[in-house]
């Protein structure tokens, strides 16, 4: 274990028995990243920074359930990125959309995204629609199988699916109409 | 036509008995789509996911959570497996020091001329190192810190401390210093009788503040807090009256018995934690809370 590690679990103790100065620290070290999930999730500021100060409480209350601190910024991703569903839940519902749609996705140049820099497609995510946004974020971004995100927000796989080509095939549209919009 | 086939054809609808197996739609999915495996859009978001963390949360959000935290403070369940090791270890800390207190707890009185002076004997508790909350260290200490008598008070620990701490003898009495009205000094005996109870009060403060509770949160307590806090306003107010008048003959009996209260209070704050804890033991895995005071 290298000091990183010890710091992490000092202060994980630390905060678990209440202490803010510990909280303060681990909140510092993990909220711009937390931060950025939340606004992809989200897509606007408002909601993003209700889910960071939502899911750092829950964080930090539930904190003693933690085995292993080592696994501190897993942990809090997971519950960052519970309270920006259940957001996203009381706004939207997910739907399967038709097949056409799915395949369209793969008339296009699979290439186009080599062409262009992450803080665009950033900038594009945050545009997309609600329901496909948070499931592209989900399955593209942060790494969950579409099963996964079937459990989560309660849908099937094949409307993961559907919504992820919608998602990228908008992704491609958005980013080329700002583009062309530039020159 | 063949009669057969012209049956089948007549009732073709009826022949379509099976169907395909639930969610054979999910399967094609993927063929239609590709593979979940090779989505190289996927692989390349994942290649470069650090750039991704461009924003920057506002300076508010910090403040709102610690307001939250600090208004709710959490009721974490016990663990059955520790709650026995840490009820023996404070049950043994417990009567270490109390055995240390009765035995070393006496008073002398001596007389000379006209002054009657009580003081404590000096003890030395063995507690765990305190948790240190910088409101509790300074209610436990008292106000010395004033300008005016730090230097003081620095004199009086001094001496203090060249006693033997390890006998049980009390510390003899001193003849009681006139002060006249207006003199800004507290007595010498008001500053070490002092430095003697806030080394027994601060002993019994790191105690308490090392004691892990169960079930229970802080504001459980609150009483026997605001009891302490009213005791030090006491004494406080004494301080400030024998700044202002001087001494008076029963000024070191109040003040004695001001610290006395505030080290009952202590005490009892000390069995109440004990006694919940003994109560509100359950089955579950958690770290537990220590009180500040």
């Amino acid at each position: 274990m290298n000091t990183t590690d010890y710091i992490l679990q000092a202060l994980v103790k630390s905060a678990g028995e209440g202490q803010l100065t510990a909280q303060e620290a681990l909140y510092r070290q993990y909220c711009r990243a937390m931060y950025n999930v939340c606004i992809r999730m989200c897509g606007n500021e408002a909601d993003a920074h209700d889910a960071l100060q939502d899911g750092f409480i829950t964080a930090f209350r539930k904190i003693y359930q933690l085995k292993d601190p080592n696994t501190f910024g897993g942990w809090l991703k997971r519950i960052i990125i519970n309270q920006c569903i259940a957001q996203g839940k009381k706004k939207f519902v997910y739907t399967q959309l038709e097949a056409p749609v799915i395949a369209l996705a793969h008339e296009t140049d699979e290439s186009w995204w080599t062409t262009i820099t992450m803080v665009q497609i950033h900038e594009a995510i945050k545009q997309l629609p609600e329901g496909c946004r948070q499931i592209f974020v989900l399955y593209a971004v942060e790494d969950y199988t579409h099963q996964e995100i079937a459990d989560e927000l309660q849908i099937s796989t094949g409307t993961s699916k559907s919504q992820y080509s919608r998602a990228r095939l908008l992704l491609q549209q958005i980013i080329l109409k700002k583009m062309v919009a530039n020159g | 036509m063949d009669k057969l086939k012209q049956h089948i054809q007549n009732n073709l609808h009826d022949l379509n008995i099976d169907q395909p197996k639930e969610n054979f739609w999910d399967g094609l999915t993927d063929k239609i789509i590709g593979d979940e495996n090779s989505d190289p859009f996927k692989e390349y978001i994942e290649q470069y996911k650090d750039e991704f963390d461009l924003e920057i949360p506002g300076e508010q959000g910090w403040s709102n959570i610690a307001s939250t935290l600090s208004r709710n403070k959490p009721v974490i369940p016990i663990n059955a497996k520790k709650a026995g090791w840490y009820l023996a270890a404070a049950s043994l800390v417990l009567f270490i020091v109390v055995g240390a207190l009765l035995y070393n707890n006496r008073s002398s009185v001596t007389r000379n001329g006209d002054d009657m002076v009580k003081t404590p004997s000096k003890t030395e508790l063995g507690v765990p190192k305190p948790l240190v909350d910088d409101a509790m260290k300074e209610v436990a200490q008292g106000s010395s810190k004033t300008n005016d008598d730090k230097e003081q008070a620095g004199q009086g620990s001094k001496k203090v401390a060249q006693t033997d701490m390890k006998n049980d003898n009390v510390v003899t009495k001193r003849k009681l210093a006139v002060q006249k009205p207006g003199n800004k000094k507290l007595p010498s005996i008001i500053i070490e009788t002092q430095a003697e109870y806030d080394n027994l009060i601060a002993g019994q403060v790191s105690l308490i503040q090392s004691m892990p509770l169960y079930g229970e949160s802080a504001g459980d307590f609150a009483g026997f807090i605001d009891d302490f806090k009213r005791l030090d306003n006491q004494e406080k107010q004494l301080r400030s009256a024998v700044l202002q008048k001087g001494m008076e003959d029963n000024t070191l009996d109040e003040l004695g018995m001001i610290y006395q209260k505030k080290l009952t209070v202590l005490k009892m704050l000390q069995r109440e934690i004990q006694r919940t804890g003994n109560t509100t033991i359950s089955e579950n895995d958690s770290i537990p809370v220590f009180i500040k005071l």
